[in-house]
């Protein structure tokens, strides 16, 4: 060939790594720290530096806190067992039997995930309230003036339960699906029946994962505060992130210190559970390892046979009770003329809907939350892709701590990342001399560290399934770190990064967690526009808001789904 | 065209040495294969020299100019050498035509002239009917040969090949093998090429360098490391050679075609040896066409026990084993209209042609 390239700049000697790694390594350290560590350690320090041991025991001493941390316990328990049973049993039956319709059934299961808390607990009550536009017309409806039963330990345990119970069904169903099939059909060649495979094959190698999947239902329910505030606070029967609210809404930031302890409180409860969770997942990885050797093909479903169509009528039954008819109660009472007016084609009505929207402060709410979300979602999106570059394509060990750092504040419950958050920027900001409190910006800094790690997850996913041959090839091509990121790693790894981004809005739109703790007139998110709204008695515009708020994640969702034929595998958490 | 320089040149992972100490001299526009068994440091020593790893110790220069030293470590991106991957490392976002052009427009390169080059990197390995598509697309062959075209537009003084035929069936293996010597040929690159494929390098390379644990055994011409093997653990990894234990009386020193008189198991022989054999205990290797049944004219002959045969298709392949210790098993060629074999059975094993490796070395499995 005659051409050669034109005389490049002598050859330099380097130091290792060029500078564009360093630099983006830096910019992310930076804002990880910021907004994910140094809250965090802020609230640890307070709750040490409070006064000593002294001040946390006379905390504790208090019986309204001993009483309240026994409570967030006991319900949290009550809720995993009931989690645990309906998630690991809906997990076996779609992931083992013949049943029909699965892709239905799972994004049924998964509803749950899609509505928030407090608004499951709103549409449980309509459900089963005097009221019920449901109970009503089959005559089966309490009479008015009963108290719902539900305001009571036992629906605490009940909702949550429910609530919590798609996570140990996601747990079961990648346990399920990482035995290979071999295994089983090694039970069944042996002359094991289909029951006595599930039982002495195939439960026994699933328990490391509804393990993993217990301890997170037991660290959500722990960090739950809509069922708690909606169904606790009026049943008298209160728990720790209820207590913690009513202190900092009573006595305002004069009381940070004492919640600062009360959060440690939580936060501790949840460390044992991730604990437990962490040591769980390492026993199922060594179970992992040990099968190797399977053709990774997965267990093929057990034909039902007669009792197929039995099952099925359970679990759409029960399905149905869980996620669909309390969410048609909740749009049956938005659209009826007024609370206990039966519900006929003559008294339907959008007059609630009209209200709502002409209310400034409902305005202004879903204003408020779309601005929070999207921005959280878009500012997490262009955070979490040279993130993920640099722990997942270059590798780095300093990237790959900062993403454990990252995991902290959306592991943890949120009302301690809204304390820490309080603590951190209620104080003057140095050079500004602004505080942030009762700001939009302080919601929007919770959010961006509460959410990072959710972004993060789809986008790591992403990129470790990348060759890291095509990065290495681009930089034979002689492209340096940001025209490498820019042109090779940024188109690839973009739809895992989009779906992130979708994650966030859809959990942002709604939260109510943390932004229970850090709103004021004027900034009120969706959530506590709603919990307030209802708060004042007003079921019927509660629920109108209600079912406007949760229509919005669940087009996000439908966004992602479209997504889905250009996503790596286990990114979209509802896809069957 | 460059050369390129490995001196001494270690890399270690933690307590674990992947390449230990290796020199290497490649000459401007020279094809050398790294051949080795998988685990062997070849791959991690290609990395080094790519600048994705860098060095512990020692240095890489190319024309000279220090890549990789303890201290300095030139990023790839600045080194201009090609590369070639074992998965061919084509970006799927991208059209054939912008695979190749990428380094060009990389190094903003007028339009027209990043045109042109495309043009003729995608018309040498034949691809101009396929610039608009994309790499998912393409067959196996055909992503080889735009990882080539890829290579080629880019000009580099240096070509970098991770086992690029690893992935390709049989037949296209051969096709590709011809489209490297061409590729060669007509760049006059220097070429480095990694494969664990002893027949690859036998066939492409103007010398290979053997490593195995870490370090360079022999580096030579295919002829002289398939006849000449430095030692056993060679012998044995080459062409299914067998290392036996023997004695060399008298050596007729001749240069590159000295030989000895020698004896296996009291049986006399005529051995290729090197100028400066001692006489004494010796380590010879046999290769399967140097070994045939039956007696040699003039000659005795070694008794030897099948213990297998495999049938071949266009021969039998017998093994057998020499009575008393230190021998490796013997592999012969058989005719397969010949009459059948039988494990067991007892056979004269006459010898043609053998290579003395030298005398035995204690610790030469353990890598001296």
């Amino acid at each position: 060939m005659s051409v050669s390239l034109p005389a490049r700049p002598p050859l330099a000697p380097r130091r290792p790594w060029p500078d564009g790694g360093r630099l983006l390594l830096a910019g992310i350290g930076v804002y990880v720290l910021a907004l994910c560590c140094l809250p965090l350690l802020r609230l640890f320090g307070e709750a040490v530096a409070m006064g000593g041991v002294d001040d946390i025991l006379r905390v504790f001493d208090s019986r309204a806190v001993r009483l309240a941390t026994w409570r967030t316990i006991e319900a949290s328990l009550g809720a995993t067992v009931v989690s645990v049973v309906i998630g690991t049993a809906m997990a076996l039956v779609v992931g083992l039997t013949d049943v029909r319709a699965r892709t239905t059934l799972v994004s049924l299961l998964l509803l749950p995930m899609l509505v928030p808390a407090q608004i499951s607990a709103l549409a449980w009550l309509e459900m089963t309230g005097p009221a019920s536009t449901i109970l009503g017309p089959l005559g089966l409806a309490p009479p008015p003036g009963t108290r719902n039963w539900l305001y009571s330990r036992e629906g605490i345990i009940l909702l949550m339960g429910i609530e919590h119970s798609t996570m140990v069904f996601l747990a079961v169903r990648a346990g399920l699906r990482s035995i290979p099939r071999d295994l089983v059909e090694a039970g069944r060649a042996a002359g094991a029946g289909p029951l006595r495979t599930v039982a002495a094959i195939i439960l026994p190698l699933l328990r490391p994962a509804v393990l993993a999947g217990a301890a997170l239902a037991f660290v959500a329910a722990i960090g739950n505060f809509g069922i708690p505030a909606i169904l606790g606070i009026p049943a008298r029967y209160t728990m720790l992130t209820a207590l913690i609210y009513q202190r900092l809404s009573g006595f305002g930031p004069s009381v940070l210190g004492e919640v600062a302890v009360l959060s440690m409180i939580l936060a501790a409860l949840a460390v044992i559970g991730l604990a437990i969770q962490a040591l769980a997942l390492r026993r199922s990885g060594s179970g992992g390892r040990v099968v190797v050797g399977g053709d990774g093909a997965t267990v093929p479903p057990f034909a039902l046979g007669r009792w197929r169509l039995p099952v099925e009528a359970a679990v759409w039954a029960s399905l149905l009770v869980m996620a669909v008819v309390p969410l048609l109660a909740l749009i049956g009472t938005s659209v009826s003329q007024a609370l206990g007016v039966a519900l006929t084609a003559e008294t339907v009505t959008l007059a609630h809907y009209a209200t709502a929207w002409a209310n400034d402060a409902v305005r202004r709410a879903f204003l408020n939350s779309g601005l929070l979300a999207t921005t959280a979602a878009a500012a997490t999106l262009v955070v979490s892709l040279p993130f993920a570059y640099l722990v997942a394509v270059r590798r780095q060990a300093a990237a790959r701590l900062l993403s454990l750092v990252a995991d902290a504040p959306f592991a943890l419950p949120g009302i301690v990342v809204s304390i820490a958050c309080i603590l951190t920027f209620l104080p003057p900001l140095p050079v500004v001399g602004v505080s942030l409190y009762g700001t939009f910006w302080i919601i929007l800094i919770a959010y961006l560290a509460r959410f990072l790690a959710l972004g993060l997850r789809p986008t790591l996913a992403g990129m470790a399934q990348l060759d890291p041959a095509l990065e290495e090839a681009a930089r034979i091509a002689g492209a340096g770190t940001f025209s490498r990121l820019r042109r090779i790693v940024l188109p690839l790894a973009a739809p895992a990064a989009v779906a992130g981004a979708l994650l966030i809005f859809m959990s942002a739109f709604n939260e109510l967690t943390v932004s229970a703790l850090l709103w004021s007139t004027g900034q009120e998110t969706v959530g506590v526009m709603i919990f307030n709204l209802y708060d004042e008695g007003n079921a019927t515009a509660a629920s109108a808001a209600s079912v406007l708020s949760v229509a919005l994640p669940l087009l996000a969702a439908a966004a992602a789904s479209l997504l889905a034929r250009r996503l790596p595998k286990g990114v979209l958490p509802w896809q069957a | 065209m460059a050369s390129v320089t490995l001196d001494r040149v270690r890399k270690s992972f933690g307590p674990a040495t992947a390449v230990d100490g290796v020199s290497l001299e490649v000459a401007s526009g020279e094809f050398v294969a790294l051949l080795g068994p998988s685990g062997c440091g070849k791959t991690t020593l290609l990395r080094l020299v790519a600048g994705f790893e860098a060095v512990s110790d020692g240095r890489i220069a190319l024309d000279g100019a220090i890549l990789s030293a303890a201290d300095t470590h030139v990023p790839t991106e600045q080194r201009n050498i090609g590369m070639v991957f074992q998965s061919y490392a084509l970006w799927p976002h991208m059209t054939v035509w912008e695979n190749v052009a990428f380094a060009l427009r990389i190094r903003r390169l007028p339009r027209a002239e990043v045109s042109r080059r495309v043009q003729e990197a995608l018309a040498m390995v034949g691809l101009d009917a396929l610039a608009r598509r994309r790499p998912a697309a393409l067959s196996g062959g055909q992503r080889q040969r735009v990882a080539l075209a890829r290579c080629l537009a880019m000009d580099p003084r240096l070509v970098l090949l991770d086992e690029p035929l690893a992935n390709l069936d049989a037949h296209l293996r051969e096709t590709m093998q011809g489209e490297f010597k061409a590729f060669h040929r007509r760049t006059g690159a220097t070429m480095l090429y990694v494969t664990h494929d002893q027949a690859e390098a036998l066939a492409l390379a103007d010398r290979i360098a053997v490593m195995m644990g870490g370090r360079l055994r022999q580096v030579a011409s295919p002829r002289v490391l398939y006849g000449r093997p430095a030692d056993c653990d060679v012998a044995r990894f080459i062409g299914k050679g067998a290392v036996v234990r023997g004695h060399v009386r008298r050596v007729q020193a001749a240069g590159d075609d000295s030989w000895c008189e020698a004896d296996i198991q009291g049986v006399a022989l005529r051995l290729r040896c090197r100028a400066d054999q001692p006489a004494g205990a010796a380590d010879i290797c046999l290769r399967p066409e140097g070994l045939r049944l039956g007696a040699m004219d003039g000659g005795g002959s070694l008794q030897a026990t099948v213990t297998e045969v495999v049938y071949q298709g266009p021969r039998q392949e017998v093994t057998l084993t020499l009575r008393g210790g230190g021998h490796d098993p013997l592999r012969l060629w058989h005719p397969a209209t010949a009459e059948t074999l039988y494990p067991g059975a007892t056979v004269p094993v006459g010898i043609a042609d053998g290579w003395v490796i030298g005398p035995p070395v204690a610790a030469a499995t353990a890598g001296a």
